[in-house]
């Protein structure tokens, strides 16, 4: 699914999304993995102290984390208002 | 349509021989030309067409200029068939952004192809010529609110007719420009390029028949829908969602976004732009071409790099652009920043969703790649220069972008365009010689690819003053304003963005004193002077003690950075493109400040430690 993430399935046959690293189970393949996730926001600097200076004031990170591992799963760069972006939506086998 | 059925071998040969014209056509813009922007940075597209106008092979060069083309093609074909007329050896221009061109400046001469007197192709070239008449010299109007400040705008003029250059249409266009000797050249070596495709499809249809050659020309299309379709066939069904951000939209501080939901289905592939934000009142506007093109300009390197660039290609790309938005505005709003900003965006969008797709796919998972430098960064340059002639250019140092990082490989260091493969970083020297300027420094910037396990390749930077300037003073009217304040360049799996760009003038500087001394500043911060951070909605002056100091995109990261080999880092911090604080902070590497080695065991700790402190700190999401 991606570097992080991987398809897995449930005792019942239904595909899940889990870490790659940890196999922590996010959810179902039908849903975001990022209401899930646990994130964190953060000024622009984050990524670069010294090229992003000095740093938006409306524009942040938001970073998105295995809540098991730590793993960071993927990268936002979005106004603070802005929800979090479904990036990656496979289509169920079924 | 050809009667004739064309087998693989013939095709395999009459396909590279199609490729062949169009190159050649390139190699003749560039010899012909006397514009940096051409001959040393080659901005320009060749393509050619069939009678309906459907793209049958599109050169290498700016790509997106090629898929564009196709509406101009169709356009002059349809409207202009019986008044004035197709003759052979007609030339006609094209720069209307509302038709066909991506903006006024890229004028696309249009040429048809007729053997014993049948319309049977047609060759197309784009240059960005140096002015196009609008209110800001160099064609990108930073203060333009309307279509009609920006330039002439030609629906399709005959410029040649039955071999005869149209003094009267030729004099009219050079007498709305600022810079009509630079134009003048650029659009006769267009002209000297559509002689060469006209002369190469000629000799192709003397050697196998014109119904042969036909026949090649339908397969090129077929050929690459085919492969394409399989292609996509191979990659998983789902939605990939991106959005990517105008600062704001030149008028007022409000960002704009472009929204995109790509939907892969079987072999089928759409890109629908719904909720993308409502046009700007400033030139921060797309054509609705300009958006198809930037939509083929990520499409054809990243799933077709081996499929020719045809109409094939276009028949499967479906493209939803909502009307009256900064990716297709309504008249009369203006574009000229649109090549360069939205459509930009469009490309940078299309880029993260198909390489998400391509990542999701363990076969093609290779092919992933964040995104390249995610616009351009330029000014242009309108003066008298040290030979006391007037002139307008584009500073083009941008062109040597960060490459996007890779599944499997860091990106390549100023390693350019993904959508302009054949455009290249401009020779310091090119300007000097040409303009009044003296580049004090231009190198790799620190820390400008974006962190991730494998790291966007670095952007640059880059500072000039006025040298042998007659008049000491100079306008630069901006282009490329976006990324100045959202960091647009997105990683992906976790990697980080590029850097954004500044542009910067330290006014009344002791410049002259430091060359006096044998000395160069290493940044304009450490210049005597007033310090200012350009705004890119205004026009700028340079005098003769100031200095001018850019830089511009790297490419964005892929992957946790604390994942990202701690050798690497080191290598990376000995060649100066990650500086110490960032191996530390950012990588969690811990590396000796004397020695450059890595204490593996405090990296370790300090990596652990970073993993929990993220738990520490992180919200639970809303479920």
């Amino acid at each position: 699914m991606s570097e992080y993430l991987e398809i897995d399935e449930d005792s019942s046959g239904k595909e899940t999304i889990q870490c790659a690293k940890c196999k922590y189970v996010f959810c179902p393949l039908t849903q975001n993995y990022k209401n899930y996730a646990i994130f964190g926001e953060y000024p622009l600097d984050r990524a670069g102290p010294a090229v992003f200076y000095p740093p938006s004031q409306r524009f942040i990170l938001r970073e998105f984390y295995c809540p098991e591992c730590g793993t960071m799963l993927d990268v936002e760069m979005v106004l603070k208002d802005e929800p979090p972006l479904w990036n990656i939506q496979l289509k169920p086998k079924s | 349509m050809s009667e004739i059925k064309i087998d693989p071998i013939t095709f395999e040969i009459l396909s590279h021989k199609l490729w062949q014209i169009t190159d050649e056509m390139a190699s003749v813009l560039t010899r012909t030309s006397g514009s940096v922007v051409v001959y040393e940075v080659r901005d320009f597209m060749t393509a050619l067409y069939d009678p309906a106008g459907n793209a049958v092979m599109i050169g290498c060069g700016v790509i997106f200029h090629g898929a564009a083309t196709v509406y101009a093609v169709k356009h002059v074909a349809e409207t202009y068939k019986d008044n004035p007329g197709i003759n052979e050896d007609d030339v006609f221009l094209l720069n209307d952004p509302y038709i066909a061109a991506c903006h006024q400046p890229d004028m696309v001469l249009i040429t048809p192809i007729h053997y014993q007197g049948e319309l049977v192709a047609w060759a197309a070239s784009m240059c960005h010529v140096p002015d196009s008449g609008g209110i800001d010299p160099g064609g990108f109007c930073a203060r333009a609110t309307e279509v009609y400040q920006e330039g002439f705008r030609s629906p399709g003029i005959k410029v040649i007719e039955r071999g005869e250059l149209r003094q009267d249409v030729w004099d009219t266009i050079l007498n709305m420009v600022r810079d009509p000797g630079g134009v003048g050249l650029d659009l006769k070596a267009e002209m000297a390029t559509s002689q060469t495709a006209k002369r190469r499809v000629l000799e192709l249809i003397g050697q196998y028949g014109v119904e042969m050659f036909k026949a090649a020309c339908a397969e090129m299309i077929n050929y690459s829908e085919v492969k394409l379709r399989a292609r996509l066939a191979e990659l998983p069904d789902g939605k990939w969602r991106a959005i990517e951000y105008l600062d704001d939209d030149g008028v007022t501080e409000q960002a704009r976004k472009v929204v995109l939901t790509m939907t892969k289905e079987g072999d089928s592939l759409t890109f629908d732009f719904t909720g993308t934000d409502g046009q700007s009142a400033s030139n921060r506007n797309s054509s609705l071409a300009a958006t198809q093109g930037g939509v083929f300009g990520s499409l054809a390197p990243m799933l077709c790099y081996d499929v020719p660039w045809s109409q094939g290609i276009l028949n499967v790309m479906k493209v939803i652009a909502p009307e009256g938005t900064i990716i297709n505005p309504k008249m009369p709003a203006a574009l000229t920043e649109g090549t360069i900003g939205p459509a930009y965006l469009v490309q940078d969008a299309a880029l993260v969703t198909i390489s998400e797709m391509l990542n999701a796919s363990e076969k093609w998972k290779e092919e992933a790649t964040a995104v390249w430098t995610p616009s351009v960064a330029g000014q242009a340059f309108a003066g008298v220069n040290q030979h006391g002639t007037f002139m307008v250019t584009l500073f083009m140092d941008h062109q040597g972008g960060g490459g996007g990082a890779r599944t499997y490989a860091d990106g390549v260091d100023t390693g350019g365009i993904l959508w302009q493969p054949t455009t290249t970083m401009p020779n310091v020297e090119a300007y000097e010689m040409v303009l009044p300027v003296l580049y004090l420094f231009r190198r790799q910037t620190m820390d400008s690819g974006g962190a991730g396990k494998f790291r966007g390749g670095v952007g640059g930077e880059y500072a000039f003053m006025l040298y042998h300037s007659p008049t000491g003073h100079a306008i630069m009217p901006p282009n490329g304003a976006i990324g100045t304040e959202a960091a647009i360049g997105y990683g992906i799996s976790g990697g980080y963005p590029t850097v954004v760009k500044r542009f910067k003038m330290v006014r009344d500087s002791d410049i002259k004193a430091w060359i006096e001394r044998g000395e160069i500043p290493q940044y304009p911060e450490e210049l005597k002077g007033d310090l200012t951070l350009l705004s890119m909605r205004d026009v700028w002056a340079i005098g003769d003690n100031d200095v001018f100091y850019q830089n511009w995109f790297g490419g964005g990261g892929y992957g946790d950075p604390l994942d990202r080999d701690p050798e690497m880092v080191r290598k990376d911090v000995e060649n100066m493109l990650v500086s110490m604080d960032c191996a530390e902070r950012i990588y969690g590497v811990s590396i000796d400040h004397e020695t450059l080695e890595v204490d593996l065991t405090r990296t370790a700790q300090r990596r652990t430690d970073m993993r929990k402190n993220r738990l520490h700190l992180a919200k639970k999401a809303k479920q």
